[in-house]
């Protein structure tokens, strides 16, 4: 059964600084959301908001369900979360870090029962993952932890699920495969996705809607064509692209800046709020 | 499908921790001032234990040797060794830091600190509903570690488990500072307080055991019920609380049952170091990392650790005794740099 999302006026403060900014953001129940924004727009504040890791103002709601009024093992039960850079615990085999998925549905005490074994034997066959049951999850490789992470989220067996750049540091061909396993589950599941992406075309090919953080707030909200524009990616990005439809999807293409200085570049790199929580994400996108 | 593995605990591994255990005790329990005919002690235990009466051939003299010295000693030595193992064992599931170990986060600095104001303050036990002792020693173990953590986690920037460690360091000086102070004024439990400063296990007749069984028994039980939540400690906090998990909360309650059972051990058997770093991380290594198979095995080689040590302080330079925490430090010291050289991708 899906369950919708909503995020009603949140706002999160750390260190003195605001992260979110009265943010409102409803999710329909079995729909798939794409978040972008620019580096410490406050994409993963929202998600952390969602699972209740972090202290805020504002309502969210799971359901009917006030995730504020949860107990924790109630929201493990009803949104798993895919981090952007998970611990990998050292010497841990892939099947015993893919039952930790099980956690919240057992008793502190009691060993996993054969139901979980079966459900998670499910899940690493659904992820072609047999393979890697013995391994240890420190060795595997970007793309192959990536669906290890994701097998984890999967045997949570919740029906919202939270991705958290779940392409980043991946192969482009990985990407996709990511992608389309994360479509795959959701049609099968049913299940309520919201993903917070760097990737601007991946957003764009996988998901119906695309809602744009910047600044703590949601500044767009819409089909791909309709928030991925040149003047709103140059507005929060500091980005120069040209926006191309191939087959129906939205394709963005960056440009290299011309020598000249570009003044509305100046103008959209300030304001924007510097988000500590949102650390990990520094890397990339440079465009 | 596959079918799906997990790790558990394997039958054969705890009876085989089981008959390492046994065959440790009996040895060390036949060997001393007096060498004692094993099969005559394993007679004369099972004469003890079952219905049967079987003559074990000892004199009343060897029969007064074997029960109220020798099987005592060893079996204050399991219980001291098994806690002190599955505490360090504790300690590094809840800190997710390799190098944690009650003698190295100022537990065993403050349970010491704690039990010489005791020792010094409070003599007369007999006026006191219970054994100050332990007490003491507890408080101040419990003060000892969250010196530690408090320090340790005050690094800012570049915060590793070496920094926990550097904490409690600096912690276990200043304690240890604090002891020498309080020994100095008081001189005349000087050399009380310095033999049990350096470990020893001398003892005669039950009450030691007796006085710690329970504080024990309480530590292994409340560890040994949390060991599968030490596993989804080690994905972090903050994945853990995703996975349903109050991660504080697991680590406060691990954190007072390891620090009451080191407490406990500290205040009949002084400072023992290294046995809560060596033991879990020898397991660590046979048996593989998860702490639901990782805390029970450590019970059993961490008491079969000990017994071995102790056997060791008492026959190496015999008739005089060595200290035992001068044999686990030397046998254990090695053993650090070794976990310390192989845990670099841990963030060491």
């Amino acid at each position: 059964m899906s369950v919708p999302v909503a995020l009603d006026d949140v706002s999160v403060q750390l260190g003195g600084t605001t992260i979110l900014d009265h943010l409102s953001l409803e999710i329909a129940a079995g729909t798939w959301v794409s978040m972008i924004g620019p580096n410490g727009a406050g994409k993963t504040t929202v998600l952390r908001c969602i699972t209740g890791a972090v202290p805020y103002q504002g309502t969210v709601q799971i359901g009917s369900s006030v995730v504020a009024e949860m107990q924790v093992r109630e929201v493990a039960r009803t949104v798993a979360i895919v981090p952007q850079h998970p611990t990998l615990p050292e010497g841990m085999r892939v099947v015993d870090y893919v039952l930790l998925g099980r956690t919240p549905h057992r008793g502190a005490m009691t060993s996993e029962s054969e139901h979980d074994l079966l459900l998670v034997g499910q899940v690493l066959d659904a992820l072609d993952l047999e393979r890697f049951a013995d391994r240890d999850v420190a060795t595997l490789s970007g793309g192959e932890l990536q669906r290890v992470v994701i097998a984890r989220a999967l045997a949570q067996d919740t029906p919202i699920l939270l991705l958290d750049e779940p392409t980043t540091g991946l192969d482009i061909g990985a990407q996709q495969e990511v992608m389309e396993l994360i479509d795959r589950l959701r049609s099968q599941r049913e299940l309520t996705v919201l993903s917070a992406m760097h990737d601007l075309n991946i957003a764009g090919q996988f998901t119906e809607r695309i809602v744009l953080v910047s600044g703590g707030r949601v500044v767009a909200d819409g089909a791909p064509g309709d928030v991925l524009t040149p003047e709103l990616i140059d507005r929060h990005y500091g980005a120069r692209v040209r926006v191309e439809q191939d087959a129906g999807r939205v394709v963005v293409v960056p440009i290299r800046a011309r020598l000249e200085v570009d003044e509305s570049l100046n103008d959209s790199a300030d304001g924007e709020a510097d988000d500590p929580a949102d650390k990990p994400d520094e890397e990339i996108l440079d465009a | 499908m596959i079918t799906v593995r997990p790790t558990r605990m394997e039958v054969w591994w705890v009876v085989g921790a089981g008959a390492v255990l046994s065959i440790t005790a009996i040895v060390a329990v036949s060997f001393g001032a007096v060498d004692l005919d094993i099969g005559s002690v394993v007679v004369s235990i099972m004469d003890r234990f079952s219905f049967v009466e079987i003559d074990s051939g000892f004199t009343a003299q060897q029969e007064a040797i074997l029960w109220e010295i020798r099987i005592p000693r060893v079996v204050l030595a399991g219980l001291v060794g098994a806690t002190l193992a599955l505490a360090g064992g504790a300690y590094q599931g809840s800190f997710r830091n390799p190098l944690a170990d009650p003698y190295l986060l100022g537990v065993a600095a403050g349970a010491g600190l704690g039990a010489t104001l005791a020792i010094a303050y409070a003599p007369g036990t007999t006026m006191w509903p219970v054994d100050p002792l332990p007490l003491f020693a507890f408080s101040g173990g419990l003060m000892g570690v969250a010196l530690t953590y408090v320090v340790g986690y005050s690094v800012r920037a570049g915060r590793t488990s070496v920094t926990l460690i550097l904490g409690g360091v600096a912690v276990a000086a200043f304690l240890t500072a604090a002891q020498t102070y309080l020994l100095q004024r008081e001189a005349e439990t000087l050399r009380q307080v310095y033999a049990w400063i350096l470990g020893r296990l001398s003892t005669v007749g039950w009450s030691e055991v007796l006085l710690i069984l329970p504080y024990v028994v309480v530590t292994g039980i409340v560890v040994i019920a949390g060991r599968r939540r030490l596993d989804v400690l080690s994905v972090g906090d903050e994945e853990a609380h995703a996975l349903g998990v109050d991660a504080p909360r697991v680590r406060l309650v691990m954190v007072l049952a390891a620090t009451l059972g080191t407490a406990a051990a500290v205040s009949v058997a002084g400072l023992i170091g290294f046995v809560g770093i060596i033991v879990p991380h020898a397991v660590r290594i046979v048996f593989g990392t998860s702490y639901r198979v990782l805390l029970p095995l450590s019970i059993f080689y961490g008491a079969a650790f000990l017994i071995i040590a102790d056997l060791i302080a008492r026959t190496i330079v015999a008739p005089a005794e060595l200290p035992i925490g001068v044999v686990t430090a030397f046998l254990g010291a090695p053993f650090f740099a070794f976990v310390l050289r192989s845990s670099r991708g841990a963030g060491v």
